[in-house]
């Protein structure tokens, strides 16, 4: 035992040694830059219930803004360290292009055209989603192929409308929008019956449906009729895109090995009696930790985002999940780990 | 007496079949209004609450536990709150300043100099490094201190850029007339938002990469412009109005240009254009709430973060209430100010 200690201690202080005569950190100039600037700037949405939003205190938190937490953990070993600031959708791929930010977590659909846009990449994928319908029970309609003619209420921007108008196109169906920006005043009009239908998100519709006088009379539509990948955004950067990729394959990782932000301390310290999956992802002498060299980063970097922002069914559950506000199930979405019948596919850490 | 008021106020409600059917029809309103709002506003009203549940029970009135759990995201947005007394002081020395000059009824070094103090002021505390606080980035300036910067300082600078326009579109050599009468003229046919928008999203792609002006300093810069344009056009009909009378007297007693444009046009000037003034003032700082289309976090934007709090979501209108009666407090004390600058100068003209 003592020797084995001595032996990692001596190869943890050889590895040390090689990376203070190695080249300066080939990490990326955009990571290098966040690790001067000593705060990861994140742009996130300014008031998406459950996603972000500042607290009563002003402090944004919320799904979205648990990514940017995990960026400032993995980054610098302190999730506090995320510089979080609302801006608007279509802002937020601007300001990432003119290089205003190094991030965005803001449930940005990830798209081709975008994608081939210089100046920004699209990470990975952190939440599923699709556009649906909500109706009121009253209406008796089952499928949204029997919509033909209703007056839909729906956000302008974004891929929403886009959406609508190929779906009613394609099956040469009739419909009118309602128009409105502001998610209050849509809503009131919607449950006012203003309008037929109203046309989101299946996660935005299921919360918005809480917000009914009687949420029982309304009943969401069984119809995807679009794909919607919500995609952190990142300033294109080797370096940056590894942090961010491999800290999310990380929360993937902790909850299908059953690893929370509560049990984490006593997994570190009987990290000897644990699988070998999770052996490699703690510690610096573990891969995390090797990548962590390279990177030129912490090589504790998995241990600090499983205790300061959780796994990724944690997080769901603390922010947008069933118990939440929000009230969203895990289960009826495909945010799950593809163990249990999701989209969300941990890649091995080795 | 008495009953010479009664019979004043009788004429007064009632005193022809026009006045007496609109006095009926505002009792009937007030009558058949009145207990929903008392009620609403006041007596099913949930003033204190532990969280958003007590709000949802059945019969419950206005939620103003949700101003109390949220008044300080409203009023200074995601700004760090453990240096919320940074904006609010700031908030605080803009108030005293303006309150103070307008006791003072408005000396003209002393507005300039206590009005620039307060904007260096405010804009230090915010930012704080010139205090040797720890810098806060002017995408964290939000709610009153927004207000304050944007639409104070919007028109405490608007207007005598507005004044310097009108002077020289009317006596400047003839390429500045025709510039200023194309500025002014140009601006007034834009809507504000386009502006704002030309201001925030077009104005960094002519900048050099990475110089992007920023979007608080820009949208102020076009706030002081746009409202100039409108003060322009106040003063001018208000110069129009003094007439050359007055010029050939002041020539004739030999005084000099800016005398004659300080001493004689100006200030009759401001009389006769002050109605036309306030209606800008008023109007000026209420289009402060515009900035939140381009990203900059107003009261109303604040208010908006406020109740997409996942738990108060329904109780947007509370909010909305609050920053309306807060809007109405200050367009009400500027308009009422107004009138006793007219009341006073009107006597002061007279004599």
């Amino acid at each position: 035992m003592l020797r084995s200690y001595s032996l990692k201690a001596r190869l943890a202080g050889a590895a040390t040694l090689a990376a203070a005569f190695a080249q300066p950190a080939a990490a990326g100039p955009v990571l290098d830059e966040v690790l001067e600037n000593g705060a990861v700037t994140c742009l996130v949405n300014s008031n998406s219930p459950g996603f972000s939003t500042p607290d009563s205190d002003g402090r944004y938190t919320g799904f979205n803004v648990a990514f940017c937490r995990m960026a400032a953990a993995a980054i610098f070993g302190d999730a506090g360290k995320a510089d979080i600031r609302g801006i608007g959708f279509s802002d937020s791929m601007k300001t990432i292009v003119a290089g205003g930010a190094h991030m965005a977590s803001r449930s940005i659909t990830r798209t081709g055209t975008r994608d081939t846009d210089p100046g920004m990449a699209f990470v990975v994928t952190t939440f599923f989603d699709g556009q649906g319908f909500m109706v009121p029970q009253a209406l008796g309609v089952a499928s949204a192929s029997e919509l033909d003619g209703a007056t839909v209420c729906a956000e302008e921007g974004s891929t929403t409308l886009l959406n609508i108008a190929d779906w009613f196109g394609d099956r040469g169906m009739s419909y009118n929008i309602q128009n409105i920006a502001d998610k209050t005043a849509r809503l009131q009009a919607f449950f006012n019956g203003k309008c037929d239908v109203m046309s989101s998100d299946f996660s935005a519709l299921a919360a918005d449906r809480m917000l009914a006088p009687e949420p029982a009379d309304y009943t969401l539509l069984p119809d995807v009729i679009s794909a919607e990948p919500l995609t952190l955004l990142a300033q294109p950067d080797q370096g940056l895109e590894s942090v961010l990729f491999w800290s999310f394959q990380v929360m993937l990782n902790a909850e299908a090995h059953g690893i929370t932000s509560e049990n984490i301390e006593d997994i570190v310290t009987d990290l000897d009696n644990q699988p070998a999956a999770v052996r490699r992802m703690f510690g610096t002498d573990s891969a995390m930790g090797e990548m962590a060299q390279k990177l030129g980063i912490d090589g504790n970097w998995a241990i600090e985002v499983i205790r300061q922002v959780g796994n990724y069914g944690e997080v769901f559950e603390r922010t947008i999940g069933a118990d939440s506000p929000m009230g969203l199930d895990r289960t009826a979405t495909a945010n799950r780990l593809w163990t249990d019948g999701g989209l969300l596919y941990a890649h091995p850490i080795r | 007496m008495a009953v010479d008021a009664v019979k004043r106020g009788w004429r007064r409600l009632a005193g022809d079949p026009l006045t007496a059917a609109t006095t009926f029809l505002f009792l009937a309103l007030t009558a058949w209004l009145g207990p929903y709002l008392v009620q609403w506003f006041f007596v099913s009203a949930i003033w204190e609450a532990t969280g958003p549940d007590a709000c949802a029970a059945p019969g419950a009135g206005a939620c103003w536990a949700f101003l109390r759990e949220k008044w300080a995201l409203i009023l200074f947005g995601a700004f760090p709150h453990e240096m919320m007394w940074r904006p609010a002081l700031g908030t605080a020395l803009v108030i005293l300043a303006l309150g103070w000059l307008g006791w003072r009824r408005w000396p003209l070094r002393e507005s300039a100099f206590v009005m620039f103090g307060a904007f260096i002021a405010l804009v230090a505390l915010l930012d704080g490094r010139p205090l040797g606080l720890e810098q806060v980035a002017t995408v964290r300036w939000h709610g009153v201190a927004i207000v304050a910067l944007l639409g104070v300082f919007g028109l405490a600078a608007g207007i005598p850029l507005g004044v310097a326009l009108a002077i020289a579109r009317r006596d400047g050599p003839p390429l500045v007339r025709i510039l200023c009468a194309t500025l002014i003229e140009g601006l007034r046919a834009i809507p504000l938002v386009t502006v704002l928008f030309f201001a925030v999203f077009v104005l960094p792609l002519l900048a050099p990469p990475g110089r992007s002006p920023d979007a608080v300093v820009a949208t102020l810069i076009m706030l002081i412009i746009f409202h100039a344009a409108y003060v322009a056009e106040d003063m001018r009909g208000g110069l129009r109005a003094v007439g050359d009378g007055q010029r050939d007297a002041s020539d004739s007693l030999g005084l000099r240009y800016l005398d004659r444009l300080r001493r004689v046009e100006l200030p009759q000037a401001v009389c006769v254009a002050l109605p036309a003034l306030t209606n800008t003032i008023i109007g000026g700082f209420k289009d402060t709430s515009l900035v939140a289309l381009v990203g900059v976090f107003d009261l109303v934007a604040t208010t908006r973060m406020a109740y997409s709090d996942a738990a108060w979501q329904r109780y947007a209108l509370e909010g909305l209430l609050a920053v309306g009666a807060i809007y109405l407090i200050v367009c009400w004390l500027v308009a009422r100010h107004c009138r006793t600058l007219e009341t006073e100068l009107s006597q002061w003209r007279k004599r």
